[in-house]
C-alpha cells in the first residue's frame, strides 16, 4: 500500500527528472513528510526524556541495588554480632563472672576504670567500697571479708539499691592505708619504712590471698604495670603466671600486699585506680623479712 | 511483562511499553556508548534513536522479530554510534564549511514546516504523524484517536495534510520550491 512496484518508480524518476513543477511538488512533499517524521521522533524522544531512569529502572543497576542491599545486610550482621560478643566478653569483668574467669587476660574494655562507658555504676560502687573500707564493722570481721561481701555484690544489684544519679562526684580515692605501714609521705617519693607489724609482731600475719590476680599483655602501653580495684588485681605486661606470688598482710583492719615476681617484690598500694607503674622494693631489711616470711610458709 | 507482550503492543503503538522498554534496558544500551567514548548524554541520545527505530519498524509492520528485542536494540545502538563516531571523525577532518552551508538551507525550510506543524490542531498533527511515521494503518489511527471508523480516519488525514501544505504554501515563495 502507497508503495510503488519497480517499474512505476522508474517511470516515475524519469518524469521527475524531466517534469521541474513535478519535482517541486515532489520535493514540497518530501520536506513536509520528512518534518512530519522529525516531529514525531521529536515528540517520542521528549516522551523519552521524562522517563526516570533511575537505580529500580534498569536491570543492571538493580543488581548494582541487590549487591549494596547484601553488603549493608552483612555489615549490620558483622557489626551486630562484633557488639553481642564484646558485651559478651565485658561480663567476664563483672565481680562474679570475673572470679570464676579467673585466668582470662581482661581486655582494656573489660577492666572497671572510671573512664568506661558505663561508669557510673562502677563509681558508685567504689565508692561503697570504700566507705566500707575506711568503717570497719565495728572490728568484727577484716578488710578481706569486707570487700568480699561488696565484691560478690554484683554492681547492677547496688545499683538497685541506690539509684544512679547523671550528678555523680568523683570518687576520693584516698591513700591506702597499708601506706601509713611503710612511711610513705603523700607524693609517695620516700623510702619504704619497714613495717613493724610484718618483724615479729603476732598481730600481722600472712594470710591467704583472696585478691584475683589477672593479667593483661594487650597494651602496648604498660609494660610492667599493675592496678589494683577491689579484690581485682590487673598486672599490665608479659607476666609469667607461673612465676609471681602474692603476699598479703593484715593487722587490725590493715593490710599490705605485695608482688612477689622473678626474686623482686614490688609493693602494691590497695586501691589504685590508675595503671601504676610496678616499683621495685628497694629496702634491703624490708626484703630481708619478706624472704624470711615467705621461707617459713 | 514478557517480551512477546511487549512487541505486541509496541506493534500496536502503546507508547507505555516503549517506556517500559526503555527503562529495562537503559543502563545496557547506555554502558555501550559509554564504554566506547561515548558521553552519558550521547549515549541517551543513541539508545534513544535506537528504540525509536524499533519503535517505528515495529508500529509500521515492517518488523519480524527473531531476536530478543534487546539483542536488536542493541544492534541498532552499535551501528548508530558507529555512524556518530565516523561523522565525527569526518567533521574533524574534512570540508566542514560546505556541509555546513547545505544544511544550514534545508535546517530553515525544516523549521519553519516544523512551526506550520505546532499551528495544527492537537488531532490533525496526530494523525499525520501516525501515518507518515508510525505508519499505523487507518483502522489503528482510528482506533486509537477514537474515530467512528477507516473512512474517519482517511478523510481526517487528507484535510489535516491539506491544511499544512497551505500553511507551508504561506510561508514560502514559490521560489523556494523552484531550482
Amino acid at each position: 500500500m502507497g508503495q510503488l512496484s519497480g517499474v512505476e518508480k522508474e517511470s516515475f524518476e524519469h518524469q521527475l527528472a524531466h517534469d521541474p513543477e513535478l519535482k517541486s511538488s515532489f520535493q514540497f512533499q518530501k520536506e513536509i513528510v520528512e518534518s512530519l517524521r522529525e516531529s514525531r521522533r521529536m515528540e517520542l524522544k521528549s516522551m523519552l526524556n521524562q522517563v526516570p531512569v533511575g537505580p529500580s529502572g534498569s536491570t543492571g543497576s538493580g543488581l548494582l541495588g541487590k549487591i549494596a542491599a547484601g553488603i549493608a545486610i552483612i555489615s549490620v550482621i558483622g557489626i551486630g554480632g562484633y557488639y553481642v560478643l564484646n558485651k559478651g566478653s565485658q561480663e567476664v569483668v563483672s565481680p562474679e563472672v570475673a572470679t570464676e574467669a579467673m585466668g582470662e587476660q581482661p581486655t582494656a574494655e573489660e577492666i572497671p576504670l572510671n573512664e568506661s562507658p558505663s561508669q557510673e555504676e562502677s563509681i558508685t560502687s567504689l565508692e561503697e567500697e570504700q566507705t566500707a573500707q575506711e568503717e570497719p564493722a565495728s572490728g568484727q570481721a577484716s578488710d578481706v571479708q569486707e570487700t568480699e561481701v561488696l565484691g560478690d555484690n554484683n554492681q547492677e544489684a547496688f545499683a538497685q539499691s541506690q539509684p544512679v544519679t547523671p550528678a555523680v562526684e568523683q570518687p576520693n580515692f584516698e591513700k591506702p592505708k597499708a601506706m601509713d605501714q611503710f612511711g610513705i609521705e603523700e607524693d609517695g617519693t620516700e623510702d619504704i619504712a619497714v613495717p613493724e607489724s610484718y618483724s615479729t609482731d603476732k598481730k600481722a600475719s600472712l594470710t591467704k590471698s583472696n585478691i584475683e590476680v589477672l593479667t593483661d599483655n594487650t597494651r602496648k602501653k604498660y609494660s610492667f604495670h599493675y592496678q589494683f580495684s577491689g579484690e581485682k588485681l590487673y598486672l599490665y605486661g608479659s607476666f609469667d603466671k607461673d612465676l609471681y606470688e602474692i603476699l598479703e598482710f593484715n593487722s587490725d583492719n590493715k593490710r599490705t600486699v605485695f608482688l612477689y615476681y622473678r626474686n623482686k617484690y614490688y609493693p602494691i598500694f590497695s586501691d589504685t585506680k590508675k595503671i601504676t607503674p610496678l616499683e621495685e622494693l628497694d629496702q634491703k631489711s624490708l626484703i630481708e623479712k619478706l624472704d624470711n616470711i615467705r621461707n617459713n610458709n | 511483562m514478557k517480551e512477546k507482550e511487549i512487541f505486541e503492543r509496541i506493534c500496536r503503538g502503546e507508547e507505555e511499553a516503549l517506556e517500559y522498554l526503555y527503562k529495562k534496558y537503559y543502563r545496557m544500551m547506555t554502558k555501550l556508548v559509554i564504554t566506547n567514548n561515548g558521553t552519558e548524554e550521547e549515549a541517551k541520545d543513541i539508545y534513544q534513536d535506537a528504540l525509536i527505530v524499533f519503535w517505528q519498524k515495529a508500529t509500521s509492520g515492517n518488523l519480524v522479530l527473531t531476536s530478543k528485542i534487546s539483542t536488536y536494540v542493541y544492534s541498532i545502538c552499535q551501528n548508530l554510534w558507529r555512524k556518530e563516531l565516523e561523522r565525527k571523525k569526518r567533521l574533524s577532518n574534512e570540508e566542514k564549511d560546505s556541509v555546513e552551508f547545505m544544511d544550514t538551507e534545508s535546517e530553515e525550510r525544516a523549521k519553519i514546516i516544523g512551526k506550520c506543524i505546532n499551528q495544527l490542531g492537537e488531532t490533525c498533527k496526530k494523525v499525520l504523524m501516525y501515518y507518515y511515521f508510525d505508519g499505523l494503518s487507518m483502522q489503528d489511527i482510528a482506533d486509537k484517536l477514537g474515530f467512528a471508523n477507516t473512512n474517519t480516519a482517511k478523510t481526517k488525514k487528507y484535510k489535516c495534510k491539506k491544511k499544512l501544505d497551505e500553511l507551508v504554501k504561506s510561508h514560502y515563495s514559490s521560489s523556494d520550491f523552484l531550482d
